[in-house]
């Protein structure tokens, strides 16, 4: 995949200490502005960090697959597993703790793969795909990503200034 | 010493194979063997006892019906789930360790562990035919050798990471290159020395090429995905990030397409919470 950032990040250290964890499969939506949100380990996963400056709210989910029909048991019981089931529930939450499209600023890290020339494992592509159509059809812009290549990405939301880093190994950059 | 010289001798002084699986292990070997010998000895033994309920009455591993005494639990799940709870109580330890030449605190070496050893199950599960023996361990054991090589790798990190930076080679033939060997083969040494089934020994020795194992392809090609699977979704990736290839000949020869791989990932999720839960545990 040659999808790396679309803008270019800046370097820094992290300095955060995320007291809040969303685990894989997971979402979590933030209305305390001195939260600290992380998910940790997204390989060819997609998290979104959402934040709205003006309701001061924010969010981060972490799915594993793009599409719920592969298990349909599956999806009724964890719908934060796929994209679709996922990230729909994801914003229509945001939108009801009063985050609204046009000041939603919405960022996505992940979709990575190992090196796999049969394109077996091209999960990272096709949770990415997935996700790209839901903003399309929901009329939303993707304001940064950090996607693709063959890393495993960190992802902080910091409430308090609605800043997005990523930690891949031992770089951090904000996104 | 040269440090090839200092790695095999690590590899020697690596601590031996749990006594409990090894007298398990002489039980499959040896049919004649009864289960009440067996249960004897592994009683004296309370905290691997009290482990070995534990996990036979887990949703994991169990049966319906709660098994109380260790003699039942033994005979209800049979030789071979016992090798497997005996083995991954017994290796818990070594694998709930923090592996700082890789990058990888204690508790992601042992997920990334599980994590391969359930999906190669559940893989096993999406297809036709028996599981192959020893699946289960041999997917719980497949990096065992990053124990060994975690001291030199942890000396060399710069040289590795200017490696990873300047190619976009494999990490495990970065391993090769920088090392002579990589963390499969040491992983298959360790494995030899405890005198453990040859098929178990090829699957980890061959995990990365999975093509070479010759008789034992079907259970190292599966062991393979689980690991590249486990990759995937995250687990246990540190200083080599998600730097494997996929083998060449993996979808053709297992008939595997994307969706069955994306369905064995959901449900490997929920199985392994249970068992890593345990097994932190056990590791205390």
């Amino acid at each position: 995949m040659a999808m790396e950032s679309a803008t270019l990040p800046q370097r820094l250290a992290t300095g955060m200490t995320p007291n809040k964890t969303v685990g894989i499969a997971e979402m979590l939506i933030s209305t305390d502005p001195s939260d600290v949100l992380v998910t940790y380990s997204l390989g060819s996963c997609l998290g979104v960090t959402v934040h709205d400056p003006d309701a001061r709210v924010g969010g981060i989910i972490h799915c594993m697959l793009p599409l719920s029909s592969v298990d349909g048991e599956k999806a009724k019981e964890r719908p934060f597993m796929f994209v679709d089931t996922g990230v729909s529930i994801f914003l229509q939450k945001l939108f009801e703790a009063g985050v609204r499209r046009s000041s939603a600023v919405v960022k996505i890290a992940g979709c990575a793969s190992v090196l796999d020339h049969q394109n077996l494992f091209r999960i990272g592509e096709r949770n990415l795909t997935v996700f790209r159509k839901l903003m399309w059809k929901n009329n939303i812009i993707i304001a940064a990503q950090d996607v693709g290549g063959a890393k495993s990405r960190t992802v902080y939301l910091d409430m308090p200034t609605g800043r997005t880093l990523i930690r891949s190994d031992r770089e951090t950059v904000e996104l | 010493m040269n440090r090839d010289e200092t790695i095999r001798s690590r590899i020697r002084s690596f601590p031996a194979m749990p006594a409990l699986c090894k007298q398990v292990l002489t039980h499959m070997n040896d049919p004649n063997m009864d289960f009440k010998s067996l249960a004897e000895t592994v009683r004296y033994d309370p905290g691997m006892t009290a482990n070995i309920l534990k996990l036979a009455n887990s949703s994991y591993f169990g049966t319906t019906r709660k098994i109380e005494s260790l003699q039942a639990a033994m005979v209800r799940l049979g030789a071979h789930q016992l090798f497997q709870m005996a083995v991954a109580t017994g290796v818990a330890k070594l694998l709930n360790r923090r592996l700082a030449g890789y990058g990888l605190e204690s508790s992601e070496f042992l997920r990334h562990s599980v994590w391969a050893a359930v999906a190669a199950e559940e893989l096993a599960r999406q297809m036709e035919g028996p599981p192959p023996d020893m699946l289960f361990t041999a997917g719980l054991l497949h990096d065992i050798g990053k124990v060994v090589m975690d001291e030199f790798m942890n000396a060399q990190s710069a040289d590795i990471r200017a490696d990873m930076g300047n190619s976009t080679a494999s990490f495990d033939g970065i391993e090769e290159k920088v090392f002579g060997l990589t963390h499969a083969e040491v992983g298959a040494e360790v494995l030899d020395q405890w005198n453990l089934p040859e098929a178990l020994v090829a699957a980890v020795r061959c995990h990365h090429i999975p093509d070479q194992a010759g008789d034992h392809s079907r259970l190292t090609m599966l062991v393979h995905l689980a690991d590249m699977l486990a990759y995937s979704e995250g687990m246990g990736t540190g200083l080599d990030g998600m730097r494997y290839h996929v083998a060449a000949s993996t979808a053709k020869q297992m008939g595997i397409r994307t969706p069955v791989i994306e369905r064995v990932a959901g449900r490997t999720l929920e199985r392994m919470r249970e068992l890593e839960g345990l097994l932190t545990r056990a590791s205390a």
